[in-house]
């Protein structure tokens, strides 16, 4: 079967069910298919020169190159050519200031979508749905450039029937939009409904706005996705199964609707949804390395580490082995009480950027000083 | 509120409670002078002692910077660095004549407070002994990563007796003058107490406790002493890079970045390599081998998540880049990155070095400020080693130091002879009195 077959069949059939050494097996086939393709980049074909890469000499899934997930935002990490360029994913430019760029060509766009719709379908079913969005019609224009919040609702979006956004810009800054949010509530409180939205805008200006204005919504058979913004929160103090709680609340319903899914504009169609035990699972066109912050060497079952996320979907850039800045616990392979195989996993906390400062950290002042 | 693990001569483990600073500063004022008698040579023959104490205790010795600081400690040493500090130790003991009729007399300041950074453990006891061959009492502020370390060393000085012209000395005596504290750094209260106990303040650490500290209240008798941040490299010239040595000043050279896991302000953050007949990338080659056989040594890495987020992100940058190139291990445990910036590079720590090729070592010139603390240097040639000393230090640079002796404590330090700051130099004068 050709590779692009092989990724179809595993983009495109039921998720969850390739036990991990077949799995392995797989995606290492496809992954050092594309690798060559990858040297066609001046800076990975720099990068593979430099750390000695042998295409050919990889055995495992471990030993294939990463990129460290903030080097998307200093390179122009492109596979294809500039005119097989359909959008460029653009992520939130958070501490750094810089946002990362990621190109897409048309087959790789197509793959993200289909790859999040077989994993998602995993977890609510194929049914489409109505789907309130919390966020403005603003956020998911059409264009060239897209970014992360954007790309997350278009690909959620083809999960709902009818789409409603709940919020409006105004001056930059998201209103929630009361009447329309009532409306909903009064047209669709007894049908099953999807609602999505970015964490930390969820929190902040839609379950915050809830409770300052004293609303309790009754729309009980709602799934709740959210994803993204948790360092926000987390600096706020808020904890996820209080955002749960809170959420469950204010949408008289149970607190295992309210699902957290971790994702990332470097791996768009790449998500983990918690299982009702709360493992994060790994979809099979996609897999995730746990490395260990000192050794970089994956941990055992049980350990912590770096999350590395690995996948298939992208022809039009390196996403085959991507470096996060985030750390997550290695739970187990293949036996995950809710019957998804493969590896699973926690996220635990974005990677802590707070370090000991000796008295040689002068460099700071020193630049400022000259 | 106070722990105080080390006070009145006595030890606790768990540390005993305190919610200020008056019976701490009762009791060392109670104890002062005891010490004020003891003959500054007894002084020096106790700490002589500690230092075979703790040359002997196997465990300590494993502790960072310890060895130096068994060196250090030697009545030879302790004797040669009084008399560069006061130019003769017997300004401690008595009023030495100076002129005809002049006396001068080295007394000592009173409470001296320390407040120690948390990168380099042995530092506090530096501090705190040159402070007690003054003859002043101290409370010593740990960072809660140093307690049990400090602790740990300071008990070793218990329990010394020595001899000095037929009469017996115990080391109880230094111990009473010093009390072993750490409470929470950002408690404004206790540290503005503390501070105004103090006759001088010595103060270790980075820019925002330096900057913290130094604003609080004070005696307005009191002396300061502030060992801020600062920023070190390092630089080989043509005659070390194609000498015999080579090898050697690159291992010396790894050694200065592993200590204190490069956080130290002596730590070199850069290595500047004067054009030679030799390729960057073949030295850099040679450098990661001596990493590759110190890392079977030294194999505590120990890594914070941040820095080792900084290393990959470093790793990712000098490998795509298509002008910079770098060597690395296959785990964090080193990283050497190459490129061809004149400029010195926010530190990484971590164990990683940047190397950059210079024309001549005298090109780093431009780059020096007053935060630049001590460059560490591989030379043959003693008449460049002085004159390139020469111009850095005019430009801020403290210490010049030959590889492998970046991070060994010395006087002066950062610029001061710090005895000699510890002392109140008072005079008699007189002249046709009598």
């Amino acid at each position: 079967m050709k590779v692009s077959e092989l990724i179809d069949e595993l983009v495109l059939g039921e998720q969850f069910n390739i036990d991990q050494e077949k799995k392995e097996k797989l995606l290492l086939n496809i992954i050092l298919s594309q690798l060559e393709c990858n040297r066609s980049n001046p800076n990975i074909k720099a990068m593979y020169d430099k750390l000695g890469i042998n295409i050919s000499s990889i055995k495992i899934l471990e030993q294939v190159p990463y990129i460290p997930v903030n080097m998307f935002k200093y390179f122009d990490l492109r596979i294809c050519t500039q005119e097989q360029v359909v959008r460029v994913l653009n992520s939130s430019a958070t501490t750094t200031g810089i946002p990362s760029k990621i190109y897409l060509d048309k087959r790789t766009s197509i793959r993200q979508t289909q790859g999040l719709i077989s994993t998602l379908t995993s977890f609510l079913g194929g049914k489409r749905r109505p789907m309130l969005i919390i966020d403005c019609a603003e956020s998911n224009k059409r264009g060239d450039s897209i970014t992360a919040r954007g790309a997350a609702i278009r690909g959620i979006s083809t999960f709902g029937n009818k789409i409603f956004y709940v919020m409006e810009s105004e001056n930059d800054e998201l209103k929630l939009n009361i009447n329309r949010l009532l409306e909903f509530e009064r047209e669709y409180k007894d049908q099953e409904i999807l609602v999505y939205g970015f964490t930390y805008i969820l929190w902040s200006k839609f379950l915050n706005v809830l409770k300052q204005e004293g609303i309790k919504l009754d729309i009980p058979k709602l799934k709740l996705l959210h994803s993204g913004g948790w360092k926000k929160l987390i600096s706020e103090k808020v904890e996820k199964e209080v955002f749960s709680e809170t959420a469950a609340q204010l949408f008289n319903t149970s607190a295992t609707n309210i699902i957290d899914f971790y994702g990332m504009v470097e791996q768009v169609g790449v998500v983990f949804i918690d299982c009702q035990y709360g493992h994060k699972h790994v979809p099979n066109f996609a897999e995730v390395i746990i490395r260990d912050i000192q050794t970089l060497e994956e941990v055992k079952i049980g350990g912590t580490g770096l999350i590395e996320v690995m996948s298939i979907l992208g022809s039009s850039y390196p996403s085959q082995a991507i470096l996060t800045e985030d750390i997550g616990e290695f739970i187990g392979v293949d036996d995950c009480p809710c019957g998804r195989r493969g590896k699973y996993f926690r996220f635990k906390s974005r990677v802590d950027k707070a370090e000991t400062r000796g008295c040689g950290d002068t460099f700071a002042e020193r630049q400022a000083e000259r | 509120m106070i722990n105080c693990y080390g006070l009145d001569g006595e030890f606790y483990k768990n540390g005993i409670q305190f919610e200020g600073f008056n019976q701490i500063d009762n009791c060392l004022k109670n104890n002062l002078a005891e010490l004020h008698e003891f003959p500054v040579q007894v002084i020096i023959l106790i700490i002589n002692e500690y230092s075979k104490k703790i040359a002997k205790n196997r465990e300590i010795l494993r502790m960072e910077g310890v060895p130096f600081l068994c060196f250090y400690l030697k009545k030879v040493n302790m004797e040669k660095q009084l008399k560069l500090n006061l130019g003769n130790i017997e300004y401690l003991n008595n009023f030495v004549q100076v002129e005809e009729e002049k006396y001068i007399k080295a007394q000592p300041k009173g409470v001296v407070c320390h407040w120690m950074a948390g990168n380099v453990p042995t530092l506090g006891i530096y501090s705190v002994l040159q402070s007690i061959l003054c003859k002043n009492s101290n409370i010593l502020r740990v960072s809660v990563e140093c307690v049990s370390e400090v602790y740990e060393l300071l008990m070793l000085l218990d329990n010394i007796e020595v001899e000095y012209e037929g009469n017996t000395y115990f080391s109880k005596v230094i111990l009473k003058n010093i009390a072993l504290v750490y409470f929470n750094s950002e408690d404004a209260h206790l540290n503005s107490q503390m501070s105004l106990k103090a006759d001088a303040r010595i103060v270790w650490g980075g820019k925002t406790a330096v900057n913290a500290i130094s604003l609080l209240p004070k005696k307005t008798t009191c002396k300061d002493l502030i060992f801020g941040p600062k920023y070190s490299f390092a630089v080989f010239d043509r005659s070390a890079i194609e000498s015999d040595d080579l090898e050697e000043y690159l291992e010396n050279m790894v050694t200065d970045i592993i200590a204190f896991k490069q956080k130290a302000c002596s730590s070199p953050q850069v290595l500047f390599l004067e054009k030679s007949k030799l390729p960057v990338e073949e030295i850099a080659q040679i450098l990661s081998g001596k990493f590759e056989k110190s890392i079977k040594r030294y194999t505590n890495l120990d890594l914070e998540e941040a820095i080792a987020a900084k290393i990959i992100n470093k790793r990712g940058e000098y490998s795509l880049c298509l002008d910079k190139s770098l060597y690395a291990s296959k785990g964090l445990q080193y990283t050497i990155l190459i490129d061809s910036e004149l400029k010195l590079e926010e530190a990484i720590t971590g164990r990683t070095i940047f190397i950059k090729q210079v024309d001549d070592i005298l090109e780093v010139c431009p780059l020096i400020t007053k935060n630049i603390q001590t460059i560490g240097i591989a030379s043959k040639d003693i008449n460049k080693t002085i004159d390139f000393t020469d111009r850095v230090t005019a430009l801020g640079v403290d210490r010049v130091v030959k590889i492998g002796y970046m991070n060994f404590y010395d006087s002066p330090w950062d610029g001061s002879l710090v005895m000699s700051e510890l002392v109140r130099w008072c005079s008699l004068n007189i002249k046709g009195m009598i």
